[in-house]
């Protein structure tokens, strides 16, 4: 995906094939998005981004399961190449991997320099099988290395397999692929007890020690950039939705993101959150955080969870606060590390603002997190 | 018999070996001190948060 595009997601169905154990969708199968809907949505994309905005556009096929589309996908991808060829359009489709046949693989690997299939893969057959609903022998993982090396892979740790995330982590780098790794605490279970704090941490801590010695691997759970923690805070909107970000509805209206829509919330909630600027970041910006958390200038946190929860977008979701400040520490550990084998890994104004972000993070919540690494040994 | 125990050890995390190389690091680059980091980007906008469940 090309940085600074627009995302323009079009959901093709709600149908999925797969019912994994942290899935928010309700499936059903009166939701198909018909072709001349398709049509629209692409013709409102090209005119609202690529012209009006000058903007390049990622777009991105969703579900349910997109592939159970295949037909679909190819007719919007034939409309947009006849009929917008000079624009700067790419396409994209999050898959679970299981349906693809011998000619949607023909198809794909054709297409493949301007199309990229991103693969959601929990780990190993144990974790993804257990997550994803016995799917880890129904994909051809070696197709999707083969075809887009550097598409990092969807990792989603469930109350499961956060006891095996860094084996499935490493499981996954053995093929040779990035991992997008970070979606943690979703799913109807509490992430916010101390037995889960221990049990990730001493996962987080595992991976550290091997990214230390694994520089090339990339997972963007660990790639935060601290220094920004020691820039001033100011307002801000942790993602892009509705601004960088829309949402077609298999109906064809459009909403901010995936979440907020229909599929997440009910009619008169949308409706008030649709009201909102999106465009301006103190109405998605919690005081408080901003006030006094030295993490928030990082802090990833979703706008849509945050109303769930609190029925505003300015007041964070705080209770995953605690595994942030843990992924924190882990993180401050790897960049220590990493600067102190290279003090050059990073420009020296970035090296200087990075040690002193370690120092704090360390300061501020190692005495109240630090016992969640502790190490168990044997005593000989 | 060996008696077989378990314990528990302090980490190796933020040691003090690293922490002092860290500090002679940032000594070296002290004339930093007064610049103001500006992050191209922290967050992963218009591609979701990390905790965004739908974006890559």
């Amino acid at each position: 995906m090309k940085a600074n595009a627009h995302t323009a997601i079009l959901c093709l169905t709600h149908r999925c094939n797969l019912n994994c154990v942290y899935c928010f969708e309700k499936k059903d199968h009166t939701h198909e998005m018909s072709l001349d809907v398709a049509y629209h949505c692409v013709d409102d994309i090209v005119q609202t981004q690529c012209l009006r905005n000058s903007k390049a556009v990622n777009l991105n096929f969703f579900g349910g399961e997109p592939l159970l589309r295949f037909d679909l996908i190819k007719e919007v991808y034939n409309y947009v190449e006849e009929k917008y060829p000079r624009f700067d359009i790419t396409f994209f489709a999050s898959t679970n991997g299981t349906l693809l046949t011998e000619e949607m693989k023909k198809w794909f690997s054709l297409h493949k320099n301007n199309f990229c299939l991103g693969l959601s893969l929990d780990g190993a057959k144990d974790t993804q099988d257990h997550n994803r609903s016995n799917s880890f022998d129904l994909i051809d993982i070696k197709y999707f290395v083969d075809n887009w090396p550097n598409q990092y892979f969807k990792l989603t740790i469930s109350d499961y397999s956060i006891r095996q995330y860094a084996s499935d982590v490493e499981f996954i780098h053995s093929l040779g692929v990035g991992i997008n790794g970070g979606d943690v605490c979703v799913g109807d279970y509490s992430w916010d007890n101390e037995q889960l704090y221990q049990i990730f941490a001493q996962q987080l801590l595992k991976l550290v020690y091997f990214y230390s010695t694994h520089d090339s691997f990339k997972n963007s759970l660990f790639e935060l950039d601290l220094a920004a923690c020691t820039s001033p805070r100011r307002d801000r909107k942790d993602c892009g939705c509705g601004t960088s970000l829309s949402y077609y509805e298999t109906d064809g209206n459009k909403y901010p993101c995936t979440f907020i829509a229909p599929m997440g919330f009910p009619r008169h909630d949308l409706q008030e959150m649709l009201a909102t600027d999106f465009n301006n970041q103190a109405l998605f910006t919690d005081r408080s955080c901003r006030e006094k958390c030295y993490l928030f200038n990082i802090c990833r946190t979703c706008a849509a969870e945050n109303y769930l929860l609190n029925k505003r977008f300015d007041v964070y979701n705080k209770r995953n606060c605690g595994l942030k400040k843990i992924i924190a520490l882990a993180v401050a550990e790897l960049q220590a590390l990493r600067i102190a084998k290279n003090p050059h890994v990073y420009s020296d104004v970035k090296v200087y603002h990075t040690i002193e972000a370690i120092k704090t993070i360390k300061e501020l919540y190692w005495p109240e997190f630090g016992k969640y690494f502790l190490e168990e040994t044997e005593n000989p | 018999m060996k008696r077989v125990g378990v314990i528990y050890c302090f980490s190796r995390m933020f040691n003090s070996q690293l922490m002092e190389k860290l500090s002679l690091i940032q000594s070296s680059v002290k004339s930093e001190e007064s610049s103001v980091y500006e992050a191209s980007s922290t967050t992963l906008c218009g591609n979701g948060p990390t905790s965004c469940q739908n974006q890559w």
